[in-house]
């Protein structure tokens, strides 16, 4: 057991700088996704503090040790790829038993290490199979094997379900969750599926251009995003993102869109008339009105799915998605107006997009 | 006109579809009856003939009697077959373990450093396989000339009295390996070089996790998993060795001293120096006959342990 101390952690390849001075906490027991775009970091990230990528500068501690300078193997860690990087001229048994057989250990205790963890994982029948006799769920799992035979302080996943089809996926997932809360290790994930941080983890990393953008409990992201990049980066389809000039009408503020229409600006945010900001609304925290309304829009694509409707409109050349539980008896071309759920809306500013309310 | 729609539609019946298969078997057969018919010519005949008068004392301007095993018994008993064969033995050994260690080290440096001009470099390791061996002999013979050649001249330079690399009567046969070897390395890595580069980087990492040094991915990651391919180069290796004969007759003409008499070369001056082709066919069937056992053993070897558990997919 233990935390991950991550501090000031810069890589360099070449000209190009994947982590730009990272800082974080990863507290004991948790389970943190790193997310983010290709290119982010988040992977350049999980390898540092494997051990596989040697930092240019910063320290990494686990569990109060300093482990910057160690070898993967001194690092009391675990890692799995997200090609399961399974030997294959091994079985299940020597692929999990491998890091014991290059520590010398003695037969029984290798025996019993694999059984213990075959058996968490329903993987007992399997032992003496090569990984090519194996469909893909299962090979994720002697992958998870592998790392839970090495009893390590952190596990470490890179992206280890993209390559399982969707249904077997969400399966796996459940299973990765269900393995976090039974062994209470240390886990960190990366993925680039924000549905699979979500649901998988206590702390969500959202990392754009090798810097954390925002950390903190999903929902607190998807509730409060420091920014418009964590704005559109979580939730799906994503926030719709309107750049506007506050404009005030008596008490009432208001955000004239530069797209055309105006919309009416929350209560408790800094701003002054003139300002140049970003006005966020997520798609399921706009109703349709009335075309009277202030901003009014036109019908391009209807998406009725059943429990849900999601309207694509055009608003002046800018795309904005609406999404209602309600069935709506739309049609493309038809005008409605937006209405925004005042509790939900969130202001950026434009300049360097911090949060405004 | 009318059939034209027909004629693109599945048979009807059994008989039509077996009377379908059949032909097209009979089609596949006369595509193939070429190769078939040019293999019987260059490779089948050939070896008939031999074989043939391998029984018979042929040689040129005599008549043709069927002698039996004399032949046999004739080279079974020379002396100069068996330090052949000695000397084969040397030559194999030393050139084959040298080709595949320096081969193997190469191609995995080259898979595995990372430096500029990649492609450059495999064409250099490549290049003597460019060269017609005839050419390279020559020119090492000229290298390695003890008056004229370069090499002794920087030996020369460096304080050491000049090398008779070619003419030594211990010396002789080393320097014969070395250029064999030289010759066969681009082979070696053009079998093993294009294997290794396929395997998944994250296989290393995951070996590095679990712990393993240089030597442990070597020894439990990338050999068992190159051994495939290294013991189909093995074979390759073994009988184009086991039959080499150009390079060193054109380096020392089997000398000195028969010093590096391959068994090809005593076939050779059996044949065509002292015109018994009979004997010489004799001698071609008995290598014939080492190389198959050899290779069959390897091939034998490369199931048993290869293709039962390596998979090639992850």
């Amino acid at each position: 057991m233990a935390d991950i101390e991550i501090e000031r952690v810069v890589k360099r390849f070449g000209d190009f700088m994947a982590l730009k001075g990272v800082s974080m906490t990863i507290p004991d027991g948790s389970f943190v996704a790193l997310v983010g775009p290709s290119g982010c970091g988040k992977t350049t990230l999980l390898r540092s503090i494997c051990g596989l990528e040697d930092i240019t500068n910063g320290d990494i501690y686990i569990g109060g040790e300093r482990v910057t300078d160690r070898e993967p193997k001194d690092r009391d860690i675990a890692m799995v790829f997200q090609s399961y990087a399974l030997y294959p001229h091994f079985d299940v048994f020597d692929n999990m038993a491998f890091s014991m057989r290059l520590a010398k250990s003695p037969r029984s205790a290798m025996e019993k290490k694999v059984d213990g963890a075959s058996g968490i994982l329903g993987l007992k029948d399997f032992l003496h199979r090569l990984p090519r006799q194996l469909s893909g769920g299962q090979r994720q799992r002697v992958a998870m094997g592998r790392a839970i035979v090495r009893n390590p302080k952190v596990f470490l996943f890179d992206e280890p379900l993209s390559n399982l089809d969707a249904k077997l996926r969400v399966h796996m997932r459940k299973e990765i969750k269900e393995l976090h809360q039974r062994l209470k290790v240390t886990s960190v994930f990366v993925t680039h599926d924000q549905i699979e941080a979500m649901t998988l983890a206590d702390v969500v990393v959202v990392m754009n251009a090798g810097v954390v953008e925002q950390a903190g409990h999903p929902l607190e992201l998807y509730d409060r995003p420091a920014n418009p990049f964590v704005a559109g980066f979580i939730g799906s389809p994503s926030m719709n993102l309107l750049s506007g000039r506050v404009e005030t009408d008596g008490d009432e503020g208001r955000v004239k869109l530069d797209s055309g229409g105006v919309l009416p600006l929350p209560a408790n945010v800094s701003v002054e008339a003139g300002d140049s900001v970003t006005y966020g609304i997520r798609p399921e925290h706009l109703r349709p009105g009335d075309v009277g309304g202030t901003a009014v829009a036109q019908v391009s694509v209807v998406e009725p799915t059943g429990f849900e409707t999601m309207v694509y409109l055009d608003l002046s050349g800018t795309e904005v998605c609406m999404r209602a539980t309600d069935r709506l008896a739309l049609a493309p071309d038809d005008r409605i107006g937006l209405v925004p759920d005042l509790e939900h809306v969130h202001i950026f500013a434009a300049d360097d997009g911090r949060r405004l309310n | 006109m009318t059939d034209f729609d027909t004629t693109n539609s599945p048979p009807r019946d059994e008989v039509r579809a077996a009377r379908r298969t059949r032909s097209r078997e009979l089609w596949s057969l006369v595509l193939l009856s070429p190769v078939f018919l040019l293999l019987t010519l260059i490779i089948l005949l050939p070896e008939i003939w031999a074989l043939t008068i391998s029984f018979t004392n042929y040689r040129l301007g005599e008549p043709v009697r069927n002698v039996g095993l004399l032949n046999f018994e004739y080279f079974l008993t020379d002396p100069a077959f068996w330090n052949a064969v000695w000397v084969n033995i040397k030559f194999v050994i030393g050139a084959v373990t040298l080709q595949m260690v320096i081969g193997l080290g190469i191609s995995l440096f080259l898979a595995t450093q990372k430096f500029r001009w990649r492609f450059f470099w495999i064409a250099l390791v490549l290049a003597p396989m460019a060269v017609s061996p005839a050419v390279s002999s020559v020119i090492w013979r000229y290298l390695l000339d003890l008056n004229i050649g370069p090499v002794n001249y920087l030996v020369e330079m460096m304080g050491f009295e000049r090398i008779q690399f070619l003419t030594g009567y211990q010396v002789a046969i080393f320097s014969v390996i070395m250029v064999e070897v030289w010759l066969a390395i681009p082979h070696v890595v053009l079998f093993l070089y294009p294997a290794r580069i396929t395997f998944p980087p994250e296989l290393y990492d995951a070996a590095e996790v679990d712990g393993a040094t240089a030597w442990q991915k070597f020894r439990y990651i990338t050999f068992p998993l190159l051994r495939p391919a290294f013991f189909l180069s093995l074979v390759f290796r073994l009988i184009i060795t086991i039959r080499a004969f150009g390079v060193v007759w054109l380096l020392t003409g089997g000398g000195p001293l028969r010093q590096t008499e391959l068994l090809a070369i005593y076939m050779y001056k059996e044949g065509f120096e002292n015109w018994r082709f009979g004997s010489a066919a004799s001698i071609a069937w008995a290598m014939l006959v080492i190389t198959m056992l050899m290779a069959s053993y390897v091939i034998y070897l490369m199931y048993r342990n290869s293709f039962s558990n390596v998979g090639r997919e992850n």
